[in-house]
C-alpha cells in the first residue's frame, strides 16, 4: 500500500516514515529560501500536514511525491517572504537584521564568509533564488525544477544562469581576490 | 569569478542543523488531524444531488396530480357547492386578434370568489405548472394574504402567461356589498346575463387602469362578467374580459 495512503489512513509509522525520507532536504530548501530557522520549520511541518489533509491535491500517479513535497515548500516559503516584506514595509524602521536582504554595507560587517553567501543569496529574486538554491544545494536535475516549477527547462536553465550571474556581481565585491584570478 | 569559484562560495554556506523538536511537532500535528477525523461526523455523498431528486420527484408526483385532479384543492373539503359558472377570459393584445387564453369554473362563497379549476387551450401543460408552483409558493411563503378582520368580496380577473396564480380583485367589504345588492363603487348600468339579473359596478385598479364587474346579487355577487381597462382620464383600451359562458346546478 502507498505510504501517503496508509498515512492517511491513520498510520503514524508509515506517516513518520514518510518524514524521516524527506525532512531533511526539504528544511534545508525551506531554510534557504526564507533564511529563517522558525519559519522553515513551520513550513516543512505544515507541509507533512498539507499531504493528511482531505483535499490535498497530491496524485501519486501524476507527481513523485519529492516533487510534490518540494513544490509545497516552495509556495510557501514565497507566502512567508512576502508576508514578511509586507510586514517589514509597515514597520515604522525596519533593522538590517530583520532584512533578508543584507545591504553590500551590512554585508561587509559579516566577517564570515558563509553569511556573506547567505545574504547574497537572499539577494536574488524569489524566482532565480528557488532554482539556485534546488539546482546548486539540493542537487536536483533542471527537468525536476521545471516539473516542480511548471516552467519549461530552457525557462529553469535561463533563471539559473541570471541567478549565478547575479551571485557573481553580489559576490565579486566582496572577494577581490576570486576576482582578479577570474 | 568563474563558475567553479562561484561554487565553493556557496558552498560555505552549510548545510542548517534540522531542529529536533521538529519530528514530535509533526508526529503531534498528524495525531491531531486523526483525532479531528475521527470526531468529525460522516458527511452524506452527494447531498444535494439527493435532495435535487427528492424534489424533482416531489414536482413530478405534485404535476401528476394536479393534472389529474385540477379541484385537489376542493377534494378534502366537505363544503356543498352551490352553483358553477364556466367562464373564459378573452386578451385583448395590441397587434393581434382577440382571443381566448383562460377557461375558468368558480363560484361565489360570500361574495368571494372560489376558483375550482382552470386551464389554459393554448397550453395544456400551463394549468398543471402553474398550479404546482403556486403549491410550492404556498408551502414555502405561506398563503401571503392575511386574514382581514372583515371578510373581502373578491372577483378574479384572470392571469397573463407570464404569472403564476390567478389574480384578484377586492370589491370591499363583503357583508356591506351582500347587504347593498352588490353596489358597490360607482354602479354604471344593470343588464341581465344568463337569466341573471346584474349590477354592473366600476372601480379603479391599484395598476392606473379599471375594472367593470357585473355582480349577480343571486348568485351571492359572482362576477358574471368583467372587464379590465387599462388608461387614465377617460381614454381607456380594454386589456380583457371575463365572459360566464354557463351556469351549473351545484353539487
Amino acid at each position: 500500500m502507498d505510504s501517503v495512503l496508509s498515512a492517511r489512513s491513520g498510520d503514524e509509522a508509515a506517516f513518520l516514515q514518510l518524514f524521516d525520507d524527506h525532512h531533511q532536504p526539504l528544511y534545508r530548501f525551506a531554510y534557504r529560501m526564507t533564511g529563517s530557522a522558525a519559519d522553515a520549520e513551520d513550513i516543512v511541518q505544515e507541509c507533512f500536514l498539507e499531504l493528511l489533509r482531505p483535499g490535498c491535491s497530491y496524485d501519486s500517479a501524476r507527481t513523485p511525491l519529492r516533487t510534490y513535497l518540494f513544490g509545497v515548500v516552495r509556495n510557501q516559503s514565497v507566502k512567508r517572504i512576502q508576508r514578511n516584506a509586507r510586514e517589514m514595509d509597515q514597520s515604522i524602521e525596519p533593522t538590517a537584521a530583520h532584512s533578508p536582504a543584507l545591504s553590500p554595507e551590512s554585508l561587509a560587517l559579516h566577517a564570515e564568509l558563509k553569511d556573506m553567501v547567505a545574504g547574497a543569496v537572499m539577494q536574488l529574486p524569489e524566482t532565480q533564488r528557488d532554482v539556485l538554491i534546488l539546482a546548486h544545494y539540493e542537487q536536483m536535475p533542471l527537468a525536476e525544477i521545471a516539473r516542480l516549477l511548471e516552467l519549461e527547462p530552457a525557462a529553469v536553465k535561463s533563471r539559473l544562469q541570471r541567478g549565478r550571474a547575479r551571485l557573481k556581481e553580489i559576490l565579486a565585491a566582496y572577494a577581490p581576490g576570486l576576482e582578479q584570478r577570474s | 569569478m568563474n563558475d567553479r569559484e562561484l561554487d565553493d562560495m556557496l558552498n560555505q554556506w552549510a548545510d542548517p542543523t534540522v531542529p529536533p523538536t521538529l519530528r514530535e511537532n509533526v508526529r503531534a500535528g498528524f495525531r491531531e488531524r486523526l483525532s479531528r477525523a475521527v470526531t468529525a461526523l460522516p458527511r452524506p455523498r452527494f447531498p444535494r444531488l439527493r435532495f435535487a431528486f427528492a424534489f424533482a420527484g416531489m414536482a413530478a408526483a405534485l404535476l401528476l396530480a394536479t393534472a389529474a385532479f385540477p379541484q385537489v384543492g376542493r377534494i378534502f373539503s366537505s363544503e356543498d357547492i352551490p352553483y358553477s359558472v364556466d367562464s373564459e377570459f378573452v386578451m385583448y393584445p395590441l397587434d393581434r386578434e382577440p382571443r381566448t387564453y383562460l377557461t375558468l369554473t368558480s363560484y361565489s362563497r360570500n361574495a368571494e370568489e372560489v376558483v375550482l379549476t382552470w386551464a389554459m387551450p393554448d397550453h395544456p401543460m400551463a394549468g398543471p405548472i402553474h398550479r404546482t408552483l403556486d403549491f410550492f409558493i404556498t408551502f414555502v411563503h405561506g398563503n401571503g394574504k392575511r386574514l382581514p378582520r372583515v371578510p373581502e368580496a373578491t372577483a378574479t380577473t384572470g392571469c397573463g402567461h407570464n404569472c403564476i396564480r390567478l389574480a384578484s380583485e377586492s370589491l370591499g367589504p363583503a357583508a356591506q356589498l351582500l347587504s347593498n345588492g352588490c353596489a358597490t363603487g360607482t354602479v354604471v348600468g344593470r343588464e341581465t346575463i344568463l337569466g341573471h339579473e346584474t349590477v354592473a359596478v366600476q372601480r379603479p385598479l391599484e395598476n392606473g387602469g379599471r375594472g367593470t364587474f357585473w355582480l349577480a346579487p343571486d348568485l351571492g355577487c359572482h362576477s358574471l362578467r368583467t372587464l379590465i381597462e387599462q388608461g387614465s382620464d377617460g381614454s381607456y383600451r380594454r386589456i380583457f374580459e371575463k365572459r360566464a359562458l354557463r351556469i351549473n346546478p351545484g353539487s
